[in-house]
Order: structure tokens, then sequence, then C-alpha cells
């Protein structure tokens, strides 16, 4: 009587060949991903310094530069309208003061995330990995949506979402968190508005 | 002739083995080398995205504070300019200020690395030069009779309470002259730890 049946593990492999091939593959997928996941690391640590440069220079600087300087010299204008030196009309400066309070009210507004442009390579990237759905491959780095995952940068964005509700728990008629965020247009509009505020007080700036 | 049949089982079995060994050596070499390359491109791809990000994040974060600066002193000098004023020792502060600004950095000294082997000199120790610019900012400020912040306008940004650097510099005893990700030997730290 045969008391092993053929679906036991201690039986003899039935099928030879099948047994063969899987081990086969199971060896070939092992050393692949081996050298997928030391590859991937290398190849990323490879480029890190590249990217962060060209972010650096590219984006990074020119961005915060122009927004410094308009909150600068808003700060300054500011300060200025203070001045005895100053000879235009009483209704003139206090038009101008008002205008330069609500530039900076609209510049301290403005946040890296509001007028970053897109990552598109990171993007198209990212949907890459959605179509592929590599999920079991030790890759991250950019969420569901394409951004770029990193404790820093996905700390702010907490800490922004956190601004936002508070400023929603304010007694303003209209929270700040129903506005549309401002945008690099506006930037742009405040930048125009600041030269031409300036212009009223005899100032020709050149911020550039 | 005498043989030894034992012997010679042996020899093929080793022979067997070494052949097994071999196989496996090579198998190993080839499918690990074909997943290194793909694994190293698709790294690539993520460290230069997840790169351009961080540097993104801070070349914002210093220069949004350094053009605060660049903007307040200009429209100070332009102020000056216009009205006439004669302030001699604030005129050359804002001068002074606006030409520290303009050696600070706008592109990461680490991809000229090479030039800065060739010479030494033009290194730049970025946090004695942030240093600098606030000090001559804080002086402008008293100058002027204006309150030195950077909260005036909202900035996301304000000095720590000694008045040093309120972004990640390095403060160790040695000044890093460049933007570095850390080596292989430093991974656990993270890669995304880009040191200034």
């Amino acid at each position: 009587m045969n008391y092993i049946d053929d679906d036991s593990p201690w039986d003899a492999d039935p099928n030879p060949s099948h047994t063969h091939q899987s081990e086969w593959s199971k060896i070939t997928s092992d050393f692949t991903n081996a050298g997928y996941r030391e590859g991937i690391t290398a190849g990323k640590e490879s480029a890190l310094q590249t990217g962060f440069d060209a972010g650096y220079t590219q984006v990074g600087v020119p961005l915060g530069r122009e927004i410094g300087l308009l909150r600068g010299a808003a700060l300054a204008l500011m300060t200025f309208i203070d001045s005895p030196q100053l000879l235009q009309p009483p209704e003139v400066l206090a038009e101008a003061q008002r205008e330069i309070q609500s530039i900076s009210a609209q510049l301290s507004d403005i946040r890296f995330s509001d007028i970053v442009p897109r990552d598109l390579e990171a993007e198209a990237h990212a949907r890459e990995h959605l179509a592929d759905d590599e999920g079991d491959l030790p890759v991250n780095g950019l969420d569901e949506n394409g951004f770029v995952q990193n404790e820093e940068v996905t700390e702010r964005r907490k800490m922004e979402q956190l601004e936002d509700m508070m400023s929603s728990f304010g007694t303003s008629p209209t929270p700040s968190s129903n506005l549309p965020r401002p945008g690099p247009e506006d930037v742009k509009v405040t930048r125009v508005r600041l030269l031409q505020v300036a212009r009223t007080l005899g100032l020709e700036l050149d911020l550039d | 002739m005498d043989v030894d049949i034992e012997s010679l089982v042996h020899l093929e079995q080793s022979y067997a083995v070494t052949r097994r060994s071999l196989l496996s050596l090579m198998l190993r070499s080839r499918f690990y080398d074909e997943g290194y390359k793909d694994g190293f491109a698709h790294g690539r791809i993520h460290g230069l995205i997840e790169g351009r990000a961080l540097g993104r994040t801070k070349g914002y974060e210093m220069f949004e504070e350094l053009g605060f600066y660049e903007g307040f002193s200009l429209t100070w000098k332009k102020i000056y300019e216009s009205t006439g004023g004669s302030e001699d020792r604030a005129i050359h502060n804002i001068r002074v200020l606006l030409d520290t600004i303009a050696r600070f950095p706008r592109t990461n000294p680490s991809s000229s690395r090479t030039s800065l082997e060739s010479d030494p000199s033009a290194e730049v120790d970025i946090p004695k030069l942030f240093r600098q610019i606030r000090a001559r900012y804080k002086a402008l400020c008293a100058m002027l009779g204006v309150r030195p912040s950077l909260r005036a306008t909202g900035s996301d940004f304000q000095e720590d309470a000694d008045g040093g650097e309120s972004m990640q510099l390095d403060s160790g005893s040695k000044p890093k002259k460049v933007w570095e990700v850390d080596s292989v030997g430093k991974r656990t730290a993270g890669p995304q730890q880009l040191s200034f």
C-alpha cells in the first residue's frame, strides 16, 4: 500500500525538468535582484550631487533671490516712507504706505511650494513607477503623485498644512485656507506694484 | 592494468563540483552585472530627482534670506542716491554688504571642484560669509534706525537666539567649502543629508 500521495513533499520529484527550471529562474532572479539593489544605491549616490547642484543653481537660487529682493525692497520702502525728506502730499504718502503694506502681506504669503516649477522628469518617472508597479523593489523617493519624498520636503509640506489649519482658526471671516494660493504670476504682479509704488516716492528701482 | 575505480569516481565528482562552481560564478557575474547595470541607471534617475529637490530647497532658503538683504540694501542705496543723502557710513556699509552678498556662490562650488583644487584661494567659507552678511545687515539697520528683522515682511527665517546660523551649516572646526553628498562610507546618515 502506498502511503505517500503525489503531493507529498517527501515524494521524489515527479517532474525533474520543471524543478530544474524553477531553480534556475530563482537563482538568476536572485542574482539579478542583488545586482539591481546594489546598482540602484550606487547609481543614486553617483547622481545626488549633480542633481543638487542643478536644483540649487537653476531653480533654488534665482527663485529665492527674486522673492528675497522684493521683500527686502518692500521693507526698505516701508521704513523710508516715514522719512521727512519725502515731499509728496500726505494723501499720496498714505496711499503709498497702504500699497506697500499690501505688497508686504502678499509677499509674506508666498511660499516656496507656491512658485517652484514642477519637476517634470520626477513626475514622468513617478508615472512610470505606477505603470510598472515595481513596488517590491527597493525604490522610493517619489510618492503616488510624483512628488519627491524626502524628510525635509515632507516636513515642510506638513508645516505648511499646519499653518493653513491655524489660519483657518482665526477670526477672519474668510479663512485664508479657502483662498487660492499665490503663484508665479502673482510674484510678477507684485513686483510691478512694488516698482510702481517706489516710482511714486521718486525711486527708480532696479531689482534684477 | 590496475585501475582504482574509487579514485576515478572521486575525480569525476570533484570535476563536477568544480564545473558547477565555475558555472555558478559565471552566472552570478552575468546576472548580477545585468541587474547592477539596470539598477544603476534607475538609481541615477532617483538620485538626480532627489538631489534636485534638495538643491532647489536649499538654494531657495539661502537666497530668500540673502536676496532680502540685497533688496533692502539696493533700495536704501537708491534712496541715498536720489535724495542726495550723505550718510557716508551707511553708504559705505551698503557697498560692503552688497559686495559680500555678490561673493556668495550662486552655483554650488562642488561643480567646479577641479578649479578649486588648482586654485585654493577660490574657496569660499560659506558659514563665515553668512555671518559677515548678517552682521553687516544688522549694522546697517542700526545706522538707519531700523529694527533688524527678517520677520518684517513675514519671512520664514529667523536667526537663532544666539545669533547663530538658522540653516544647517556645518559648525565643525573645519569649515566646509562645498555642499557634499555623504560618501558611501557614511551611508547611515542617509543619502538625503547633503551637508553645507
